[in-house]
Parts: C-alpha cells; sequence; structure tokens
C-alpha cells in the first residue's frame, strides 16, 4: 500500500512539472524568436537607417511648416494649426506647398480637412485655392433651402407609400404580361397589350406624382434644381396620361410598341429623379454634415493632446474618416457627373446607360458614408472616453473646394 | 482516516494540475464595458443614411424593364 502511495505523489510530483516545463519551452521559443529577430534587424540595418533618414525629414518638414504657420496664419484656431502640422508629417512636401501660399489662402487651406489638404499638396496646385470659399456655419443642417422637418417628413412616408403602392401594382402585372405573352391572337394580344400599358402607366403615374412631393420637399436640393426637376416630372405625367388615352384608341401592335417605347422613357425619368433624391440627401446633406463633425473632431483632438492625453487611437480614427469622407466627396461628384449626363441625353440607350451609371456610383458612395458614419460612432466613443465631448465643440467656419455646393 | 484523507488530497491535487492546461484567457472587466460603452454611443441621426429609401435604388430594374415590353 506504501509503494502505492508513493508512485502517486511521485506522478503527481512530475505532473506538476509539466507546465513549468511548458513555460520554459515557451520562453524558450521566445529565445530562439528573439535571437532570428536580432539576425533580421541586422540585415535590415539599411533599412532602418533609411527609415530614420525619412523621420529625420518628416521632422524637418514639420518645423518648417511649424515655422510658417507661425508667420502666416498664426491666428487661426489652434486646432488647425495642429492640422497641418500633422498632416506635414504625412506628406513630403507640405512646407514648400505653404510656403507658396499667401496668407489668405493659407488660412483657407488650414480650414479643409486632412484628406482635401493632402490631395491639394501632392496635385501641387496652390492656384486651386482662390476656388475654395469660407463658409460660416450658421446652421448645422447644411441644407440647400429653408424646409419644415414635418413637412419632409411627411413627404419621405408618402413617398415610401406609393412606392409601395406602385411596385404592388407591377408585381401584379405579371398575370397580365403572362396573358400577353400567351395570346393566341393579334386580337387577343392587342386587347392584353392595352391592359398592361394602362396598369404600367397607372403605376407610373402614381409614383411620379408623389416623387414631386419628395423633391419639392428635399432640404438637400436647391430651390432652382427643384423646379426643373418637377418641370421634367410634370411634362412626364401630362404625356403619360396622353399615351394612356391613345394606349385606348390604338388598333394595331406596332402602334402599341411604339408607345411602349415611350413608356419607358418616362419610367428612366422616374429612376433618375428618385436616385437623385436619394444622392442629394447623401452628398449634400449627410456628407457634409459629416465632415462638419470632422473638423469637430478635431478640436477635441487639440484639447486632448494640450491635456497630455494618449491621442494615438483619436488622431488614426480621424484620419481614417477624413479619407473616407474624401473618397465619398469623389464618388458624389461621379454620381453627379453621370446624373447630369443622364438628364441631358435624348438617346435612350446611352441614358439607360447612364441612369445605371448615377445609380451605381450613388450606392457606392451611400457605402462610403455610411462606414464613415461608423467612424463618427467611433470617435464619439474615444473621446468620451477622453472626458470630452465631439458634438458638443464649436467649429464655426468650414472651408468648400469647388463643386461642394451642389453636390 | 489519514490514509482517506492523503487519497482525497491527492486527487484535488491532480485536479488543479490538470486544470493547468486550460490556458483560455477569462474576458476581462474592462474588455466588457468597452463593448458596452461602444454600442451605447449612438450617433445623431443627422449623419445617418435612410437604408430604405436606399434599397429602393435598384439598376437591374431597368434591365427587367426591356424584358417586361418585349411581350408584345
Amino acid at each position: 500500500m506504501k509503494k502505492i502511495f508513493t508512485i502517486l505523489i511521485l506522478t503527481l510530483f512530475v505532473l506538476s512539472g509539466v507546465p513549468v516545463y511548458s513555460q520554459n519551452s515557451a520562453e524558450g521559443t521566445d529565445s530562439a524568436i528573439a535571437k532570428e529577430s536580432t539576425d533580421s534587424e541586422s540585415i535590415n540595418l539599411n533599412d532602418n537607417i533609411k527609415i530614420k533618414n525619412i523621420q529625420k525629414r518628416k521632422q524637418e518638414n514639420r518645423e518648417r511648416v511649424k515655422a510658417l504657420v507661425e508667420s502666416k496664419i498664426k491666428n487661426t484656431p489652434a486646432f488647425e494649426r495642429n492640422k497641418l502640422l500633422r498632416v506635414s508629417e504625412k506628406v513630403e512636401g507640405t512646407d514648400s506647398f505653404v510656403e507658396k501660399l499667401v496668407p489668405e489662402d493659407a488660412e483657407k487651406f488650414a480650414k479643409l480637412s486632412r484628406a482635401e489638404q493632402i490631395k491639394i499638396i501632392k496635385e501641387n496646385k496652390p492656384e486651386l485655392m482662390k476656388k475654395v470659399r469660407v463658409i460660416r456655419v450658421t446652421d448645422e443642417e447644411f441644407k440647400a433651402r429653408d424646409i419644415s422637418k414635418e413637412k419632409i417628413k411627411e413627404s419621405v412616408m408618402k413617398y415610401k407609400k406609393a412606392r409601395k403602392d406602385a411596385k404592388e401594382t407591377r408585381d401584379g402585372l405579371k398575370e397580365t404580361r403572362d396573358a400577353v405573352k400567351n395570346a393566341q391572337t393579334d386580337e387577343e394580344k392587342i386587347t392584353a397589350a392595352k391592359d398592361y400599358l394602362t396598369k404600367m402607366v397607372d403605376a407610373e403615374i402614381t409614383e411620379l406624382q408623389s416623387l414631386k412631393e419628395r423633391i419639392q420637399s428635399n432640404q438637400d436640393i436647391s430651390q432652382e434644381e427643384s423646379s426643373d426637376s418637377l418641370t421634367r416630372i410634370d411634362n412626364a405625367i401630362t404625356a403619360l396620361n396622353e399615351l394612356k388615352a391613345k394606349i385606348s384608341n390604338t388598333a394595331t401592335l406596332q402602334e402599341l410598341r411604339d408607345i411602349s417605347k415611350n413608356i419607358k422613357k418616362h419610367i428612366m425619368l422616374r429612376h433618375l429623379h428618385k436616385t437623385r433624391a436619394v444622392a442629394a440627401n447623401i452628398c449634400n446633406g449627410v456628407l457634409k454634415r459629416s465632415e462638419h463633425i470632422e473638423q469637430k473632431a478635431e478640436v477635441v483632438l487639440a484639447k486632448a493632446e494640450e491635456a497630455g492625453s494618449d491621442t494615438t487611437a483619436l488622431n488614426s480614427q480621424i484620419e481614417e474618416l477624413s479619407t473616407l469622407l474624401e473618397t465619398a466627396k469623389t464618388q458624389c461628384a461621379d454620381a453627379k457627373t453621370a446624373f447630369e449626363s443622364a438628364k441631358n441625353t435624348e438617346d435612350q440607350e446611352a441614358k439607360k446607360t447612364a441612369v445605371k451609371s448615377f445609380i451605381e456610383a450613388t450606392k457606392k458612395a451611400a457605402e462610403t458614408v455610411k462606414q464613415a458614419h461608423t467612424k463618427l460612432v467611433e470617435i464619439r466613443a474615444t473621446a468620451k472616453s477622453l472626458k470630452l465631448d465631439v458634438d458638443a465643440e464649436k467649429v464655426e467656419e468650414v472651408a468648400e473646394t469647388e463643386g461642394g455646393e451642389n453636390a | 482516516m489519514h490514509k482517506s484523507l492523503f487519497v482525497i488530497i491527492a486527487i484535488a491535487d491532480l485536479l488543479v494540475v490538470a486544470g493547468c492546461g486550460n490556458k483560455e484567457v477569462p474576458k476581462t472587466e474592462s474588455s466588457d464595458t468597452a463593448e458596452k460603452n461602444t454600442a451605447d454611443t449612438t450617433a445623431p441621426a443627422t449623419t445617418e443614411i435612410d437604408d430604405e429609401e436606399l434599397s429602393s435604388l435598384d439598376s437591374s430594374e431597368l434591365d427587367s424593364l426591356d424584358q417586361d415590353l418585349a411581350v408584345i
């Protein structure tokens, strides 16, 4: 019995040693890795020297920009000067670029976002600054015109309902379409096609009527653009009503085919203006409000730095946000170009291609703006952890690059 | 009596040793709090996009329109 206990105790003793051995083995592995990394360090010595030289150049660049900032824009807010210094750490040539700017343009330049500054420095076009305008922020909604919140909400709800009703009607057209397809005689086909096209026109008119209100009550569409769009939609409604009358008086299939081509033209117009209503909200409303919050986050960053907090996370989050918003701006510009092209093209196939491009560009911009929104949520959380509130900050002036006023 | 006690202690010790293999790091309170904070921090609606409106944009509808009208 005593022997059994002795064996048991010995077993326990051996097992107790296993974790210790494992730990030592792990340490051994760590040592091996450390040795290996020391070897590669010596191999990459030249790379390290290069990196150090780049860092040195960046530091010198920063110092020169600091001196330029002190001489040209010493009265601008601290967060704007800090932002410019951060950009100088990222992009070579910031010093020579800022040197070329007259104080008035340097002030405008300091108000741009980091990503915008980097883009302009890389393009090396100081003359672009003449086209940048500074806007005093009196309304953080950044709307193109004044429309009450209630009216906007009501028009959006009504349009959603109209769109749903129209979709149900269109989905219900499958049976009617099958009747056209399966008609045995021309007479049967004409009767079924008349029914099919009439129902299609009715659904179109219903949705266009509601889309008019959606555009009329869209705070992100200017009055001028809204009037132009409404005229086009009104013309489409009139034309569709005329087509409806024509359908009932038509006696041949060829005439009905011609009418269907006309209907298609107006359906494309509906897609075009429906997309514009959404694109304007994204590119004129949400995007500009996000850019404004980005500037507020820069203020928070400056305050946190002054307080001696660790700002590494906040700094990189703002940098990511800035890049996202700059990407979204480019996508919005693409969308606007496609919109203008689709609006002014008469050729129906070219129009269809342009409308499709417009839809796709708008969706891309929306995706990027959504990512920016997620980043904003992260920034707010980081600021909160530093006992700061992004939304409580005030930024009263923002700079806008050319074309930004009506994206 | 002594022997039984010794066996119990030995088994308990064995179980402790076996437990050493479990290297899973328990979730710290701070990481839980961080997740909660992020989830709690909701941004004002002004930087949000209406998903329903966005999903209504569908360029493929234009292609299916051609097919629909081709039945005539």
